[in-house]
């Protein structure tokens, strides 16, 4: 097990690294500024700390949980709520953009058919540089994992492939991912 | 209801609770004890007991107050209702306003508020019970919080009061020795910088009796620093990873 550092704790000298993550140089010495363990990056010649409760950020190959906000003719907008393996949510609001040519494999001639405001979607984050963020459902995991009846806003039931209303019998389609109805378990 | 006046606040060399002039109270902290929130410390500090609990970098609601280039620290001092012999009439009030604003600028300092533009460090500060002295303490416990959630920070704070008492400078003033004693100088400060962050005074000392109850309240402040320190170190493992 590697050793862990605490806040203030001195962990180098500024001769022999730089400062990278989660530390801090103070009169040329590096300090720990999170409680944590340590990482040489010796490509860079930074040391960093790994931090015990970390706070998270959004990276490319993130899996990523939102609420579509937006459904737009070539886009959706969504509102990226949590990532995959993050114990807490994000330090602001992040919101993503899913363009109509990573929905799926296949061709899409109405992005209504796909998604609806308010559906909640399991998408991957392919672009994180960029804000919005951009994202992906082009494989079979991804997609709604909750859509709600364009009528009377009752939870869909799936069915068959489509999403059918129990209160009214209404028939919906969109990117099903496998995991529809099944929540998720982060 | 206030207990009456005593005669003597020191008797026989020794305080009214039996402590010598340079003793702390007993002191227990814990980190992590609230699931829900993103940090969490509870620390009791002779009778009083104190929770606090931090959640952030959050997003910042109401939207205006979020800064374009850093973070914005909210500390709030609350007391329960029972926390005092007559019942605490709840809400804020002129006391609870001032200490919140003083923790908040004393922790301030210390955390890289920079690295987290737009969004919002919370810590809620309960005391359950309280003894006196609830100022040093709640800053204390947030430090601790705030250090469990991960927020990066230069240092935690510490901090301990000391006072004038029947003439004698003593160290950590408890109830009544704060309401009828000559003088209260909490102190907080960065331990491994010696940088004061919170520096308040009730009643009147001299120059001298300052800087010597200065140095004393540093002093106790440090002893407080070590076992905070060691309650982080019970979660998080000293030299073998301990529990993630």
């Amino acid at each position: 097990m590697k050793k862990v550092v605490f806040i203030g704790e001195e962990i180098a000298n500024l001769e022999e690294f730089l400062p990278g993550k989660n530390t801090y140089e103070d009169n040329g010495k590096i300090y720990a500024s999170t409680i944590g363990t340590i990482s040489i990056d010796m490509k860079e010649r930074k040391i960093n700390v790994i931090p015990k409760n970390d706070i998270p950020e959004i990276k490319e190959n993130d899996i990523v949980i939102g609420v579509v906000e937006e459904v737009k003719e070539k886009f959706i907008i969504v509102n990226i709520l949590k990532k995959k393996g993050a114990k807490r949510s994000f330090p602001k609001k992040i919101t993503g953009l899913l363009h109509i040519s990573k929905i799926k494999n296949g061709f899409v001639s109405d992005i209504a058919m796909e998604f609806n405001l308010g559906d909640i979607i399991l998408a991957k984050v392919v672009n994180s540089k960029r804000t919005p963020v951009l994202l992906s459902t082009m494989e079979d995991d991804f997609g709604v994992i909750k859509a709600f009846c364009y009528a009377c806003n009752t939870p869909l039931t799936l069915n068959e492939n489509k999403l059918k209303c129990e209160r009214c019998g209404r028939v919906e389609v969109r990117k099903i991912s496998k995991n529809y109805g099944k929540g998720i378990n982060w | 209801m206030k207990v009456g006046k005593p005669e003597k606040l020191i008797v026989n060399g020794k305080r009214l609770d039996g402590r010598a002039f340079d003793e702390l109270r007993p002191i227990k902290i814990k980190a992590g004890v609230l699931k829900r929130a993103d940090g969490s410390c509870y620390l009791e500090w002779g009778k009083n007991k104190i929770i606090a609990a931090c959640y952030g970098p959050r997003e910042v609601h109401p939207r205006h107050l979020a800064r374009p280039d850093r973070a914005i620290l909210r500390c709030v001092y609350k007391m329960a209702p029972f926390s005092v012999k007559e019942r605490k009439k709840p809400g804020p009030d002129r006391r609870s306003v001032e200490l919140s604003k003083v923790i908040t600028e004393a922790l301030e300092n210390v955390v890289f508020l920079n690295l987290f533009p737009r969004s919002a460090i919370d810590v809620y500060i309960e005391v359950l019970q309280a003894e006196g002295g609830t100022r040093c303490a709640s800053l204390t416990a947030a430090s601790v919080a705030l250090a469990d959630a991960g927020v990066p920070m230069k240092d935690l704070v510490a901090a301990c009061a000391a006072g004038k008492v029947d003439g004698e400078i003593v160290l950590d003033l408890f109830e009544l020795e704060d309401n009828y004693g000559e003088a209260d100088l909490p102190v907080g400060i960065v331990p491994r910088t010696g940088e004061i962050t919170l520096l308040q005074m009730d009643g009147n000392l001299t120059r001298e009796e300052f800087e010597k109850a200065l140095d004393l309240a540093i002093k106790g402040a440090l002893q407080v620093y070590e076992l905070q320190k060691a309650a982080l170190k019970e979660k998080y493992g000293g030299e073998n990873g301990g529990e993630q």
